[in-house]
């Protein structure tokens, strides 16, 4: 009677723990832990930019190779969340002198900040795989506050697993950063705005159940 | 006026005037007569240019927030600034070394030479810290502007000229390689010198007694140290256009200066009528010099560079859209 009961009363306190669980409010994190990381694929990753040009043309570059990370539920049941690095060695205007221009203290200064990174902090869903996502973007050793419109580009299907694609859209002033050269002196020579597109894809994987 | 030109102006010009301005007053009247005063005003003439231009473009902000935080700046502190900042003490410094050396007389005039040069060396190895410092790189940027110092010393009575030549140079290196703030700087440094250059040969004339325009005491302390310091600024910072050696080789152009340093000394004194036959030669000179760097430069900088990729002259014109020059092949920074 009593080994009844005992084996009784255990069950009956493992059910009731069970359904306390299932019945507690999930956390954000609780719902981020479930989401794959993204591990960003550098060769189909990239930053293109665009500056104007003595009040002229628009002048297109890119930072190639861009690494990092996103978090994001492929059902878009939770926003994502962005961890993407730039490597300034990495641009590239199609003109060697002018990469190195770009990476001298004139502009990027890549001997003193070497990166560029964006980390995003929190986002608010805009369409359907559309959000706007806010967060610090780190350059030339200053940090501000931006937003991204970000949407899901699509999810296919990889050798190894899903791949994930993102595509994100921001303006900034160049200036704001410390990067002022061409804009007042000399005057015009390139434009303070500068409107960034970034293209990003990454393999998607399932975080380990615990 | 076309936004170039008034770039230049501003940042070019304007700054080697009042860097000629500074030194203007020991090159006529009776302080052209006092070795010590020609020094110094001459020396904190040209370390005046430098920090002008660098006043100009980045603006004195960048300077200030190397000393203290400014209220109201969010821009970001940046290590090449510095060499800029310790030049800038070289203006007072150079003026206080010269009229100690003044009071000192000539028995003990070297001392105050002696102990600024010692302070130059150590400030700049333990005071300017660039990119990937290492102690050993330091101690070598010590070593690298006693050596600078000692070179100048050769320059002599053509230190005007040898300023204009070799802060040319470095413009024009610095321009090669991707840092325009400091081909300005650089730039303002060599017109200001050619500046003195040409009042120390007028106001020569002016006076019997006049001394010429020697480097030595805090002449040659600044001098060098701002050879010194500019090269190691375009070799930490420029692309890898320019190799690290020719940064070297131009700090070391003073040197050539046994070249012309007879012709140099005579052009500046009232008895002799050699300065417009001596002008063309230390053109050509320069000239010279600057094509075999170039050519020295292209030879080891470029092997078997793409058809307008090694060009001398494209840069500005690329930055400004001139030139049609593309590069199938993104830059590889290591």
């Amino acid at each position: 009677m009593n080994r009844r009961a005992s084996a009784a009363f255990v069950t009956f306190t493992l059910l009731a723990a069970s359904l306390a669980f299932a019945a507690a409010p999930r956390l954000p994190g609780a719902a981020r832990s479930a989401a794959p990381n993204i591990t960003l694929d550098p060769v189909h990753s990239m930053a293109v930019f665009r500056v104007q040009h003595l009040g002229a043309g628009y002048f297109w570059g890119r930072f190639n190779a861009l690494e990092g990370s996103v978090t994001w539920p492929l059902d878009d049941s939770a926003a994502p969340e962005f961890d993407v690095v730039a490597k300034v060695d990495k641009v590239d205007t199609g003109s060697e002198k002018l990469d190195g221009n770009l990476q001298g203290p004139n502009f990027f200064n890549q001997a003193e900040f070497p990166t560029i990174a964006f980390k995003s902090k929190s986002a608010k869903k805009t369409a359907d795989r559309r959000y706007a996502v806010a967060g610090d973007l780190t350059l030339r050793g200053v940090t501000k506050s931006i937003e991204v419109d970000c949407t899901v580009t699509g999810v296919g299907k990889g050798p190894t697993g899903p791949k994930v694609g993102f595509e994100c859209l921001f303006t900034i002033n160049r200036a704001d950063f410390g990067m002022k050269w061409g804009i007042d002196a000399p005057k015009g020579a390139l434009g303070n705005e500068v409107k960034m597109v970034i293209a990003l894809e990454g393999d998607a994987a399932q975080p380990e159940s615990k | 006026m076309n936004e170039l030109v008034q770039y230049a102006v501003q940042v070019v010009a304007v700054p080697a005037a009042i860097g000629a301005a500074v030194a203007a007053p020991a090159l006529f009247g009776p302080l052209r007569r006092k070795a010590a005063w020609i020094e110094g005003c001459v020396a904190s003439g040209l370390a005046a240019a430098f920090v002008a231009s660098f006043a100009a473009d980045p603006g004195w902000i960048a300077l200030a927030r190397q000393v203290a935080a400014v209220e109201g700046d969010d821009g970001a502190f940046e290590r090449w600034h510095r060499p800029a900042l310790a030049i800038a003490l070289l203006v007072p410094a150079a003026i206080v070394a010269s009229a100690w050396r003044a009071r000192a007389g000539p028995s003990k005039g070297m001392l105050p030479s002696l102990g600024f040069a010692l302070l130059a060396v150590i400030g700049c190895g333990v005071f300017v810290v660039l990119p990937q410092a290492t102690t050993a790189g330091q101690f070598a940027q010590g070593a690298f502007v006693l050596a600078s110092i000692l070179a100048w010393g050769v320059a002599a009575t053509a230190t005007p000229w040898i300023g204009w030549v070799v802060f040319g140079v470095l413009a024009v290196l610095s321009q090669e390689s991707g840092f325009a703030y400091l081909a300005a700087m650089s730039g303002a440094v060599s017109l200001s010198a050619f500046l003195i250059g040409i009042l120390s040969a007028v106001g020569g004339r002016a006076d019997r007694d006049a001394l010429p325009v020697r480097a030595s005491g805090a002449l040659l302390v600044v001098a060098g140290t701002m050879t010194a310091l500019a090269a190691r600024t375009g070799m930490a910072y420029g692309s890898d256009a320019v190799p690290g050696w020719t940064w070297v080789a131009a700090a070391l152009l003073p040197c050539a200066s046994l070249v012309f340093n007879g012709r140099a000394a005579r052009a500046q004194t009232a008895s002799r009528r050699s300065f417009w036959i001596w002008l063309p030669v230390a053109a050509l000179g320069a000239a010279l010099l600057a094509w075999t760097l170039f050519a020295g430069q292209i030879l080891g900088g470029k092997p078997g560079g793409n058809p307008g990729e090694g060009g001398k002259s494209d840069d500005i014109s690329e930055m400004y859209g001139a030139s049609a020059a593309i590069s199938p092949q993104p830059l590889r920074r290591t």
